[in-house]
């Protein structure tokens, strides 16, 4: 079957005509045009006061960078004050009119048939047991529609280390015996991993795209139900012209304190932002590279990423693809739609700071590349190149902000040790007095906290009239939730903002950085907190010092960001902690509707009994090589040496393991024997034939008795 | 008192048969006996590998079901638009 039929734009607009001329261009360009009104308006009316709070009132260089530094950070907070505003405004009005989700009635979408679709869960060192409850979760939750059969799982692995991919093989192996899915569930590692997850899909949709029509992307930790991939799936049926249809994944199945207020901060404020976001987007949104449908003829068409051809970090290949890809599937003339109101698509947060921030250094630099596309890139719309800058601006936001204090700390050092300058401008006749208007400066101060904090009433409002108040807990412990998250996300914004800016620097000289999978699961210890942190907390530490001998009121005023990163290692240790986020759950607060009620899908993900790690002692390598069975299926999946130089290197390597164990090879050599069919035979002929106190053969004879 | 290497051997045979599937009844725990007492007849030299040798002939293994890792390929090639 072949279902590629190439993408065109005016096949797409003549599709949109036919589907009921959903005229949503002029709508949301009237949204953006008021959004964009709105956001200048306010941060012109916030820079005239800033001037005037500045002693010289931007008289000088300094002042006149404070200003501007001043004026981008205070559009970017409006921006996302704003978003909040429309959100909350179209929440209340009953949902946005134009969303995709209200187009189609019930009826009409169950009637229509599906296609073939690929679920593509791409991973890469990840947790397995969490990773193939996951899928477990979400291949039952399908079968339990009775759509399974237009639906084919497709795990594509990226890992590196044997311990891992052959703990993924057998666990693969072990599932699809459980679900009886062998013919729905598949498995394959790629052995030479380029470009990141965006090659691996790639890699997949070279071989095997074009049996399918759809692909919907999760990440090893999404969680979503069947009959929203159905859903899914039927509204890009009914939709031609949408390429890409992303929904708003829900954070869940936090353990962590830190995970715990990231989840409660993304299920109770999350729906004011992405409703907002999704109503100044409309057709033109992005993807979020996972719990998303594409449609994959185009995809393959026209979203194949080329290495950035520039100097620098603007070289080689792009590390965040999904933003580039929605881009290039609307310069193709597909539409891209962010639903909110799809429900059951989740997500999970990384359990610690240190894992987000571990996260945010690849996020980075891959935004960050988006600089190079959103000014070369050719014909790409307007909003994409928008949607580049927001991702761009959400880091680079930190070191402006440094900056900014930077400047601040400048200019109070300047009024306080230099003697006043009555004539700034060089060309000025007349003196000008220095003024200090303590007033408009905590009014400035105070605005800006309106319009950080302002989101979060909203949401709480917003609770207050569309849902019963029990689905976060009563209200008592509802209200002790949002200050507690109010006051850890004032604690964690400095500790981002300086490790952010170090990113952005780092990237910006292009250093060479690790890409690693998150953590997903354990605490952060003291020493690694300490080292993570230690150089932030001393900077902080040395500026307040700083501060407090130039002028008690200015190291007041440097409090809310120094004391946050002096104490940030404590923070990232007590917040890592999974007995204080138990803790807070036990007391009913920062808990979420899915944790109140019953959620069988969480619960098959969480439930550690069900694909139970191996409790033989035996590392993934060594059952690979002693267990008769495991080691046939790791032959099935593993391919024969390719010349006999190979052989020869592989025979060598087999001797010394059989001989000397597993444990004297190094991880690239036991990746090579394990990647051999005649090396695994051998060896597990070897091992079931040796003396009892070999090597090898003490292994076994140990797992035998366990068994 | 150490274990002979018969006992090994036994031990071995049987843990290989119920890997594989077979379930240890009192008839494959004799063909196991069997098999280490016709394979002991010639000599104890070499045991291990002689017996594990043999047993694949002598008990039959039920197949492994090993499921389709992935579809046939297809191939297709992806599309790169220049940047400029």
């Amino acid at each position: 079957m072949n279902v590629l039929d190439p993408g065109r734009a005016d096949e797409a607009e003549t599709t949109v005509a036919a589907n009921g001329g959903v005229k949503w261009r002029p709508v949301v360009m009237l949204r953006r045009a008021l959004l964009t009104l709105l956001v200048l308006a306010q941060t012109l009316v916030a820079a005239y006061f800033m001037v005037s709070v500045l002693p010289y009132h931007g008289g000088n260089g300094l002042e006149r960078g404070l200003v501007a530094l001043f004026a981008i950070l205070f559009a970017w907070i409006s921006v996302g004050f704003w978003t909040a505003v429309f959100g909350f405004v179209v929440r209340r009005r009953g949902g946005d009119a134009y969303s995709l989700a209200r187009r189609h009635s019930v009826e009409r979408l169950a009637q229509t048939p599906l296609a073939r679709t690929a679920v593509l869960i791409p991973i890469y060192h990840e947790p397995i047991g969490r990773t193939f409850r996951g899928v477990r979760a979400i291949f039952r939750s399908l079968q339990a529609t009775g759509q399974l059969e237009h639906f084919d799982f497709h795990i594509l692995s990226d890992s590196r280390d044997p311990n891992v991919w052959l703990a993924e093989q057998a666990t693969w192996f072990r599932l699809c015996q459980e679900l009886d899915a062998a013919n729905h569930l598949f498995y394959r590692r790629r052995t030479v991993n380029l470009r990141y997850k965006s090659g691996n899909v790639a890699d997949f949709l070279r071989r095997w795209g074009r049996y399918y029509e759809y692909m919907i992307v999760l990440d090893a930790d999404s969680v979503i139900s069947g009959e929203a991939m159905v859903r899914m799936v039927r509204h890009m049926q009914l939709e031609p012209q949408i390429g890409i249809l992303q929904t708003n994944p829900t954070l869940i199945n936090a353990r962590s304190a830190f995970a715990r207020f990231q989840q409660f901060a993304n299920r109770f404020y999350g729906p004011l932002f992405s409703t907002g976001l999704a109503s100044v987007q409309l057709g033109e949104a992005v993807y979020w590279g996972h719990n998303a449908v594409l449609r994959v003829a185009p995809f393959i068409r026209h979203c194949g990423l080329r290495e950035l051809p520039g100097i620098g970090l603007f070289k080689g290949p792009i590390m965040s693809h999904d933003f580039v890809e929605a881009a290039y599937m609307g310069r193709a003339g597909y539409e891209i739609w962010m639903e909110p109101d799809l429900p059951q698509s989740y997500e999970e947060s990384p359990p610690t700071l240190v894992d987000e921030l571990t996260r945010d250094r690849r996020w980075v630099k891959g935004n960050l590349q988006h600089l190079w596309l959103m000014l070369f890139s050719r014909k790409l719309r307007l909003a994409h190149r928008l949607a580049f800058l927001n991702g761009i601006m959400s880091y680079l936001a930190s070191p402006l902000w440094l900056a900014f204090l930077v400047l601040t700390s400048i200019e109070t050092t300047r009024l306080v040790l230099w003697p006043i300058d009555y004539f700034p401008s060089e060309y000025s006749l007349f003196p000008l007095w220095p003024e200090w208007h303590p007033e408009w400066a905590i009014g400035l101060l105070g605005s800006t906290a309106l319009l950080l904090f302002m989101p979060k009433f909203l949401a709480i409002l917003d609770v207050i009239l569309t849902h019963p108040r029990r689905e976060y807990g009563n209200a008592g412990r509802l209200t002790i939730g949002v200050i507690l998250e109010i006051l850890v996300s004032t604690l964690l914004a400095p500790i981002r903002m300086l490790t952010h800016s170090r990113y952005v620097i780092g990237s910006l000289f292009n250093v060479s950085l690790a890409w690693a999978g998150q953590n997903r699961t354990e605490e952060t210890r003291w020493p690694e907190a300490i080292i993570n942190q230690a150089p932030g907390s001393l900077l902080a530490a040395a500026w307040t010092g700083f501060a407090f001998w130039l002028k008690p009121m200015f190291f007041i005023w440097s409090l809310p960001v120094s004391l946050p990163l002096i104490f940030a290692a404590p923070t990232s240790v007590f917040l890592s902690r999974v007995s204080v986020g138990q803790r807070l759950r036990r007391m009913g607060i920062l808990v979420v509707p899915e944790e109140l009620n019953d959620f069988p899908l969480l619960d098959d993900v969480i439930d550690e009994r069900i694909l139970p790690p191996s409790k033989t002692g035996l590392s993934a390598f060594e059952e690979a090589v002693i267990d008769p069975v495991l080691n046939r299926l790791h032959r099935d999946l593993a391919r024969l040496p390719r010349n006999d130089k190979r052989r020869g290197r592989l025979h060598s390597l087999r001797v010394r393991c059989m001989k000397e164990g597993p444990d004297v090879l190094s991880r690239r050599e036991l990746s090579l024997l394990a990647s051999d069919r005649e090396a695994l035979e051998a060896m597990n002929r070897t091992v079931w034939s040796s003396a009892p106190d070999s090597c090898w053969g003490s292994r076994l004879e140990d797992r035998i008795m366990r068994d | 008192m150490g274990r002979s290497t018969a006992e090994y051997v036994l031990g071995r045979v049987l843990a290989y048969l119920r890997w594989h599937g077979v379930p240890v009844t009192p008839d494959t725990t004799r063909m196991a006996f069997r098999l280490v007492e016709q394979t002991l007849a010639d000599g104890e030299a070499d045991l291990i590998n002689r017996v594990m040798e043999a047993l694949p002939h002598r008990i039959a293994l039920p197949d492994v079901r090993l499921p389709q890792a992935a579809l046939p390929i297809k191939r297709i090639s992806l599309g790169y638009a220049p940047y400029l």
